[in-house]
């Protein structure tokens, strides 16, 4: 009897676990938190949590940006939308630099600053080596150099702004869902590296899993117009842009404002180019509603229905 | 300085060079004491070149590094920082778990397998004994970080084609230094904890958070009310500020290297603070039964 117990116990047990999976298998496969779906490894890994280490990320490129000089936690630190290194990508928010450091607060404070990047310093900016000059020096209007010292330092430029890509390419894989990642990305690839490809790969990549997305679509726009030189193409990407614009956003946000603004400011010189003045009219009326500055809105439409009419005047 | 201060530093240095130690004069009985801290050393050394952590932590690092340092961004083969930061992250990940591991298990170890009674049977004394393994402890982690340090130049210079070889220098021995200071946390750690897991584990924490928060005291301080904002700063001011040598940030973002006189102002900062757990652990290990 005592020997036969433990067996039975066992037999038991496997049988319910038994009955118990064929119940729970399918309701874990069918389950929506169920990660097994999911043919991205990090996802698998990771879950929802991804997201805090791709804002990290995104985070570490714009310390990057900064060259190591970056505000810790107990100081005051950007907003994380906002940061300075996407101030030039065209994206739709105002972008703060860091604030400077204060004065130290003790002879540590002051002593320790020698350990670690404390001078504001902006990627690509040149660091003198001259020895005369302070740890930590960043050239500025003062500074007398030879012009192939200066030179050199444009050199050094280049090579350091493609230090922010990883952080991107990471923040980017961890939350696909990022739009501000694959702007500013985009925006260093095309603008300081001259990797224009490659951004519109990058950009492309942002679309497969942010269909539609207005911000990308201008951006994309934007490769075609400044980078590829294809007018056509990059017209009828904007168009794409201001249609989804139409049906996704509403223009009550500020940044959604400006993102509508420079779609349709970019059509209006597009058209005005192409001769096309009612439709960069039309397209101005539609800025017209939105715009602050209404008054020299209104007097370019006036300008293009004059040149419209001029032109309807010479036709044949 | 105290009276009494002054009486322990006066016997601390007796105990390390007994005059009545077989041999005469002062140089004399020095010079044994040197070469029995050394001869104590020596065997630490053996002992990290006989164990595993080291080369498995180096293979680990190195793995990792070279197979991150591999991926491709954008096609940009020349990108660099990012492999130099994790490799710097790992090497002082691996330093700390060899030393702290190292000389946390030093002394209980000689008490646990009774080898400590035959060692001071010798004409070693304690003072001696706790600076050997210090000594040992230290060299070891020098080596090893050596080793770590050529693997990073080596790397960045595949990458980048530079040698930052000054900066590199600073960082490697404001990096020793650090860990000086916490081997002589550890070692004094260990004549305190009852066990090497326990010493393990609140050096860890107390060197991590050092590392974390220990610049950012001050202005947690200052953020406090009254007499805990006092108790706080005070904390602040006590600390082995370790997150001095950590110039990681420096070697990475190229910022050059930081002045000389700076640098050799940190190494005598934590030639103190090292200097003072080790007297510590001195006073504590004269005390203390060793059966």
């Amino acid at each position: 009897m005592s020997r036969g117990r433990p067996l039975f116990s066992a037999a038991f047990l496997l049988t319910l676990a038994l009955g118990l999976v064929t119940w729970l298998e399918p309701w874990y496969q069918s389950w929506s938190g169920s990660r097994t779906g999911s043919a991205n490894l990090l996802s698998v890994a990771l879950g929802d949590s991804r997201r805090l280490f791709a804002k990290h990320f995104y985070v570490k490129a714009d310390a990057y940006f900064h060259s190591g000089y970056y505000p810790s936690i107990f100081d005051q630190r950007p907003d994380e939308d906002k940061l300075h290194m996407a101030a030039d990508a065209g994206s739709g928010n105002q972008h703060e630099d860091l604030a400077e450091r204060g004065k130290p607060h003790d002879w540590i404070d002051r002593f320790s600053r020698h350990f670690y990047p404390s001078v504001h310093s902006h990627l690509g900016q040149a660091k003198c080596n001259d020895p005369h000059h302070a740890h930590g020096h960043v050239c500025g209007p003062d500074c007398h150099h030879g012009a192939d010292e200066h030179e050199d330092h444009a050199v050094a430029a280049a090579r350091e702004q493609r230090e922010l890509l990883p952080w991107l390419k990471v923040s980017a894989a961890l939350d696909p869902d990022r739009v501000e990642t694959y702007i500013t990305a985009a925006y260093w690839l095309r603008s300081h590296l001259g990797k224009t490809a490659e951004a519109e790969q990058f950009i492309r990549e942002g679309l497969q899993h942010l269909p539609g997305e207005p911000e990308l679509l201008f951006e994309l726009g934007r490769i075609y117009r400044e980078n590829h030189k294809d007018v056509g193409r990059a017209r009828r990407i904007w168009q794409v842009a201001l249609e989804q614009f139409r049906k996704k956003r509403t223009t009550e946000s500020p940044e959604d404002m400006l993102l509508y603004a420079q779609i349709l400011l970019q059509l209006v010189k597009m058209e005005e180019e192409a001769k096309d003045y009612p439709k960069a009219a039309e397209y101005l009326k539609d800025l017209l509603t939105i715009s602050p500055n209404k008054a020299s809105i209104q007097k370019w439409i006036n300008e293009l229905s004059a040149k419209a009419a001029a032109t309807r005047a010479t036709a044949p | 300085m105290s009276a009494f201060t002054a009486k322990t530093i006066i016997d601390f240095r007796k105990d390390i060079a007994p005059i009545g130690s077989g041999l005469s004069g002062h140089a004399n009985a020095l010079s044994s004491a040197f070469k029995n801290i050394s001869a104590i050393g020596g065997v630490v050394i053996k002992e990290l070149l006989r164990r595993k952590d080291f080369y498995v932590l180096f293979v680990l690092t190195a793995l990792i590094t070279v197979a991150m340092g591999s991926v491709n961004f954008f096609n940009e083969a020349k990108i660099v920082r990012y492999v130099k930061e994790l490799c710097l992250l790992l090497i002082w990940i691996s330093s700390l778990v060899i030393s702290v591991t190292t000389a946390a298990r030093q002394i209980p170890f000689e008490r646990e397998n009774r080898t400590l009674f035959p060692l001071l049977a010798k004409p070693v004394t304690r003072a001696q004994v706790v600076l050997g393994k210090f000594w040992g402890c230290w060299l070891a982690t020098g080596l090893t970080l050596a080793v770590f340090y050529i693997f990073f130049l080596i790397l960045g210079a595949t990458r980048d084609g530079q040698w930052p070889i000054g900066p590199t220098f600073q960082a490697l021995t404001l990096h020793w230094a650090m860990l000086g200071v916490v081997i002589a946390m550890t070692v004094l750690g260990s004549l305190i904890f009852a066990a090497p897991s326990s010493n393990n584990t609140i050096t860890f924490v107390a060197v991590v958070g050092i590392l974390l928060l220990g610049r950012h005291l001050n202005k947690v301080a200052l953020q406090l009310d009254e007499p805990l904002q006092t108790l706080v700063y005070a904390l602040y001011y006590i600390i082995p500020h370790l997150e001095l040598y950590d110039v990681r940030d420096l070697l990475v973002h190229s910022w050059g290297a930081i002045p000389w006189l700076i640098w050799l102002a940190a190494l005598a900062y934590a030639i103190v603070y090292a200097g003072l757990f080790l007297l510590g652990a001195c006073a504590m290990f004269k005390r203390k039964s060793v059966n």
